[in-house]
């Protein structure tokens, strides 16, 4: 095990480093110059540029400027940001455990959804239940993000009037709770945001895990299974710990898909997280931000990766090296 | 089962694009032409205005034929761009082997770890906003990691073949086995991953003209429909949902094309 994690650990941080040498390149490769601005404005005179170019090192060579982004980037100097006059790690750090709650609670009801209908689904396939099953996922998979989420705030937030449809928390009633209140404050903010996001995600999940489950109900152990009579659900437990493989894959595949959807999930529930940050700071031109966002996204899209690979071997006996 | 359902997937594409191409003949109306700002905006459907009219008194079934015109073709070239860049790449990628194929392999990897909508928020922040072209291109060149990754699978397996070995030791130069040998027998799964990519660039592309940074107004597409209908969801609920169940509609017809020929394909999935 040590050694498949070290090997593993190696690849990730190979991928990171691969994540890190293309935003330097998107970066570099984009049109105008960072100081382009100063250089029309008649009343910055060329010695200040010439300062200024010395001491963000625009005046070296890009090898070397390549080594200190990367060198920058590990020691956790990700610049400043243009617009809210702190550094943009700080600004990432704040808005990152509000996305890693939207997309863990998305996560949650991707997998819980989306394994239970496609094993429904696969035990029985050509059934009613599997063709209505296919249909939902179906439309559910062709369905924007964003317009999800607004669909579900008309019907819960303006029709019934069940659930908060903006922002963590309650903004003015927040502070007057008892713990257990902004627990529940939180829990019913978080609800249609990640509803949005993993409904989405389920149908994704749930087509997977009915295509796993198909390869599986044909072999020979879940024939001898109901051969000797085990009940559907004992039956159904056999195949789902074989057809489970795959779909615990998809869990490192699912996150670049699910943090994508975040952006839009974020803007429509008004949700600080790194989508909106990123979003936002899109629209003030503040670069900074938006490579820096990326890049810590990409990152945690590649810790997951491991998590999931991992996660395979702990539930795959036959991916272990002999002992 | 399966050609009844290829059928089904052709005959609605095909339709959505012929509606696409006749647009300017079926729109009652100039799309961007605000026809009274004073007593006609958000009308309700009626007899002169079947969807009603939008916030601008712009009429909403014309805004909705031509944005299905600009979405179609946009999601189509952009895919073209990404077939053509991933087949390369993963031709190249899967004959040479060794470093190159290392390289190119580990680069994907990359890109696929950074989610394809910051990716594209941090491209449409550094180049400044092209129009539609710049659009198709973005969509285009973010678009082919995936399938680069199909065709290197693809070619790995096919060039131990007996027919490639034999055209290689006829001596045929080698882009010439890539082009005539291997490459007709990866067709069938690049137009599937190219089929359900149509479908895809559909949502991203929505979802970009939503954020403001797709389709700019005043050019009809149905994101900035969507987004135009946002403001109105408590007084005009059908101005956001109109252009959405359009959308949904477009990307099921693709992907039921897609999923019937990949079945079609790979019988296993039955």
């Amino acid at each position: 095990m040590a050694g498949f994690l070290a090997r593993r650990l190696g690849a990730a941080a190979l991928v990171a480093f691969g994540v890190a040498t293309l935003t330097f390149l998107l970066i570099h490769l984009s049109p105008g110059s960072p100081l382009a601005g100063s250089g029309e404005n008649p009343y910055v005179s060329a010695e200040a540029i010439e300062q200024m170019r010395r001491n963000f090192a625009l005046d070296r060579p890009i090898h070397i400027q390549y080594v200190r982004y990367i060198a920058n980037l590990v020691r956790g100097d990700w610049g400043m940001s243009f617009t809210m006059h702190r550094p943009v790690i700080n600004a990432l750090r704040d808005a990152l455990p509000n996305t890693l709650l939207l997309a863990g609670a998305a996560l949650i009801v991707d997998f819980l959804f989306g394994i239970a209908l496609g094993t429904l689904q696969g035990m029985r396939p050509g059934t009613r239940l599997d063709r209505v099953g296919s249909a939902v996922t179906l439309t559910l998979y062709s369905v924007p993000t964003f317009w999800l989420g607004l669909m579900l705030v008309l019907v819960f937030g303006q029709e019934l009037g069940w659930l908060p449809v903006s922002g963590v928390v309650d903004p003015v009633l927040y502070p007057t709770r008892t713990v257990v209140g902004k627990l529940l404050d939180r829990g019913v903010h978080l609800i249609l945001p990640a509803l949005t996001l993993g409904l989405i995600g389920a149908a994704a999940t749930a087509r997977y895990q009915r295509a796993a489950m198909l390869e599986v109900v044909r072999q020979d152990f879940i024939r001898t299974a109901r051969a000797k009579g085990l009940a559907e659900g004992a039956v159904a437990r056999h195949a789902l710990r074989n057809a489970i493989l795959p779909t615990i894959t998809l869990l490192g595949l699912a996150l670049p898909t699910l943090l994508s959807g975040a952006v839009l999930v974020e803007t429509v529930f008004a949700w600080p997280g790194m989508g909106r940050l990123a979003f936002e700071a899109l629209q003030r031109r503040d670069y900074p931000v938006v490579t820096g966002a990326a890049t810590l996204v990409a990152l945690a899209v590649v810790a997951g990766n491991l998590v999931a690979d991992v996660l395979t071997r702990i539930a795959d006996p036959r991916t272990r090296e002999p002992t | 089962m399966t050609s009844a359902r290829i059928r089904l997937g052709l005959v609605a594409v095909g339709l959505l694009y012929l509606i696409a191409l006749l647009a300017p003949a079926l729109a009652p109306y100039d799309p961007a032409a605000q026809l009274d700002l004073v007593g006609g905006r958000l009308l309700p459907p009626s007899l002169g205005h079947p969807l009603g009219t939008d916030p601008l008194s712009r009429d909403l079934l014309s805004r909705l034929l031509f944005g299905a015109r600009l979405s179609l073709s946009i999601a189509a070239l952009a895919v073209a761009v990404a077939v053509t860049v991933g087949t390369a790449v993963g031709l190249a990628a899967g004959l040479a082997g060794g470093v190159i194929d290392g390289i190119l392999m580990r680069s994907v990897d990359a890109a696929l770890a950074i989610p394809r909508v910051f990716l594209l928020i941090v491209i449409l922040a550094l180049w400044e906003q092209g129009g539609i072209t710049a659009l198709v291109l973005v969509l285009g060149l973010t678009g082919w990691f995936g399938t680069s990754r199909l065709v290197r699978a693809e070619v790995l397996s096919l060039r131990r073949r007996d027919f490639v070995l034999a055209a290689q030791a006829l001596g045929l130069p080698s882009w010439r086995i890539a082009l005539r040998h291997v490459l007709p027998n990866a067709v069938a799964p690049i137009v599937v991953s190219a089929t359900l990519g149509v479908g895809n660039t559909i949502l991203i592309e929505a979802a970009l003209s939503f954020l403001g940074i797709g389709v700019r107004p005043p050019q009809p597409s149905w994101g900035n429909m969507i987004a135009d209908g946002q403001a109105f969801l408590a007084t005009a609920p059908w101005q956001a949902m109109v252009p959405g169940v359009a959308v949904v509609v477009t990307v099921m017809a693709f992907s039921v094309l897609g999923d019937a020929l990949r079945d079609r394909i790979d019988p296993r999935t039955r």
